[in-house]
């Protein structure tokens, strides 16, 4: 019978293994991925970077936003050997010393959230959109952070 | 619910009489399905509260008259009801060495702000700052509490505070009588009072020792006590124990496109005594954000063929984005309940959602004349 042993159980021999440098909130890094890995996968499983939730991973709920050069993606619909020498933000990058970020400080200060899980992608989310310069009314914001789904429905307070 | 509320808004457009008069008209003031007295119930402030907020009476109340530009506008009411209900809960209550109250439960918080809630009902009745209370819990070797669910934790395990700090206190105030020169030495119950980490008089609050002072003379050995809360079962029994709400709603339904949007929704609730107001409101609105997602949105499609859901995900099974959830608006209307339990309190969860699909569809026949009798309501139902 042919061999059909999974590359996946066997990574050191598999051959397929590519060099990858992401900077990762600030920090640079050289990984060795399976060409097929997603970037949620490495933050959560190689980087140990847990703040960023695995909801759905089909691209779904908005719960894996991080940001690429500044723009936000669903790091479970991207391949991270696609994203070399790209900066990447995370949830736990967006701290500044011990202070936290206004829009964490917002969320907060609004009770933005219930059970936490979708917060980091919508946080993520919200940075990018004022990157992009477009929060500028309510609607706006409502309409353009919809990627981001909330199932304690805590929707208008994070709004 | 829905059924019964949809069927009192169709009865009260039949009879020509004003959905909520006609609840007015016939409020109950005992349980009729008992025939037993409410413990409380401020329903029909939570009626007059919202629907003066929501602006009911400026409305026209004919079917189909009301328009926003190229939308119709309608206007919507119903009632809500949960059981307020009490579960046992086991707390076990330390005074540290340091002088802290710990208290330790099994329950969890899955973002409904228990941890907050027993952290200030903790503090109240020790008579502590917040940050002087460690409230240590979601571990099921801890003692015991029921799930986190049924809007029921407040009431169970928040009581359960209450009752063990109440020993707590009894075991604290013999522990510094027996101080030695201890300035209490004669003091009963009735004469103290558990403020600013300690015991003082009443009458004279200079007289005060300190619960790290009571730790030490007890030879740094730490004061706790363990208490299974209940509730009162017996009194109870005679009693009709619910917490209420009323959801007025607007909707806009597209003239053309028939889809529908909760534009505005207002829920007044009467749940006893509110212990954290942010934390209940985020409650309340999240409910009703659940009931226009049950309204409009949530349906499981089975393939009757394979016996197997065909939208098991989130881009197909719908819930509630950002841009479909608009204004929400909280009440809590005053409700003092001395019978339910010792804090006057019933659950801040659930109740929101009760009223809001009802309140919904009444709204969509009076936006279009058209009672849809199916949920969700989606917009090919309006079509001509």
């Amino acid at each position: 019978m042919a061999n059909t042993s999974n590359p996946m159980e066997n990574k050191d021999q598999f051959n397929g293994l590519q060099a990858v440098r992401l900077k990762i909130n600030g920090e640079e890094r050289e990984l060795q991925l399976l060409p097929w890995v997603s970037l949620l996968d490495v933050l959560r499983e190689h980087l140990n970077l847990t703040g960023t939730k695995k909801g759905c991973d089909h691209g779904q709920c908005g719960a894996c936003t991080v940001l690429c050069d500044g723009k936000r993606i669903l790091s479970c619909l991207t391949l991270a050997v696609l994203k070399d020498g790209a900066e990447i933000l995370t949830i736990e990058g967006i701290i500044n010393g011990n202070q936290l970020h206004p829009l964490q400080q917002a969320f907060i200060d609004h009770d933005a959230f219930q059970c936490g899980y979708c917060t980091p992608g919508q946080i993520c989310s919200a940075i990018g959109l004022l990157k992009e310069g477009k929060a500028n009314t309510r609607e706006e914001v409502q309409e353009l952070m919809s990627g981001n789904l909330c199932r304690c429905g805590a929707n208008n307070l994070a709004v | 619910m829905h059924a019964i509320e949809c069927t009192m808004d169709e009865l009260a457009y039949k009879l020509g009489i004003d959905p909520l008069d006609l609840r007015l008209r016939n409020y109950a003031e005992v349980d009729p399905s008992t025939e037993k007295p409410f413990t409380s119930k401020a329903l029909r402030e939570c009626y007059q509260q919202a629907a003066n907020q929501i602006g009911w009476s400026e409305r026209n109340p004919e079917p189909g008259s009301m328009t926003r530009g190229n939308k119709l506008v309608g206007y919507g009411m119903a009632t809500g009801v949960w059981d307020a209900y009490q579960f046992p809960s086991r707390i076990e209550a330390i005074i540290t060495n340091e002088g802290k109250l710990k208290i330790n439960n099994a329950v969890t918080d899955i973002g409904t702000g228990t941890f907050t809630v027993m952290t200030q009902i903790a503090a109240d009745e020790l008579g502590l700052p917040i940050e002087d209370v460690i409230f240590s819990y979601g571990d099921s070797k801890k003692p015991f509490s029921m799930f986190q669910g049924g809007s029921s934790m407040t009431s169970s395990t928040g009581v359960a505070i209450v009752m063990a700090a109440k020993v707590l206190k009894k075991k604290l105030l013999e522990k510094a009588k027996k101080m030695s020169n201890s300035p209490l030495v004669d003091a009963v119950e009735e004469d103290v009072t558990f403020r600013n980490g300690g015991i003082s008089l009443l009458h004279d609050p200079s007289v005060h020792i300190s619960f790290q002072a009571i730790v030490t003379a007890n030879k740094g050995q730490v004061i706790k006590t363990t208490k299974m809360g209940k509730p009162h079962l017996l009194k109870l029994r005679k009693y009709s124990k619910m917490t209420h709400a009323a959801s007025f709603v607007e909707v806009e339904v597209d003239k053309d496109l028939k889809t529908i949007t909760v534009s505005r929704a207002v829920t007044a609730v009467a749940a006893g005594k509110i212990i954290n107001p942010k934390t209940a409101r985020s409650q309340i609105s999240g409910s009703m954000v659940w009931g226009i997602s049950k309204a409009l949105q949530e349906e499981s499609v089975i393939d009757e063929n394979l016996g197997k859901y065909i939208n098991a995900n989130l881009a197909e099974y719908h819930i509630p984005t950002h841009a479909d959830v608009h204004q929400l608006e909280v009440i809590f209307a005053d409700e003092k309940d001395d019978l339910i339990n010792e804090l006057g309190i019933k659950g801040v969860g659930e109740i929101g959602l009760v009223a809001m699909p009802a309140a919904i569809a009444n709204a969509i026949f009076h936006a279009t004349g058209k009672r849809i009798n199916k949920l969700p309501i989606h917009f090919d139902e309006l079509l001509e």
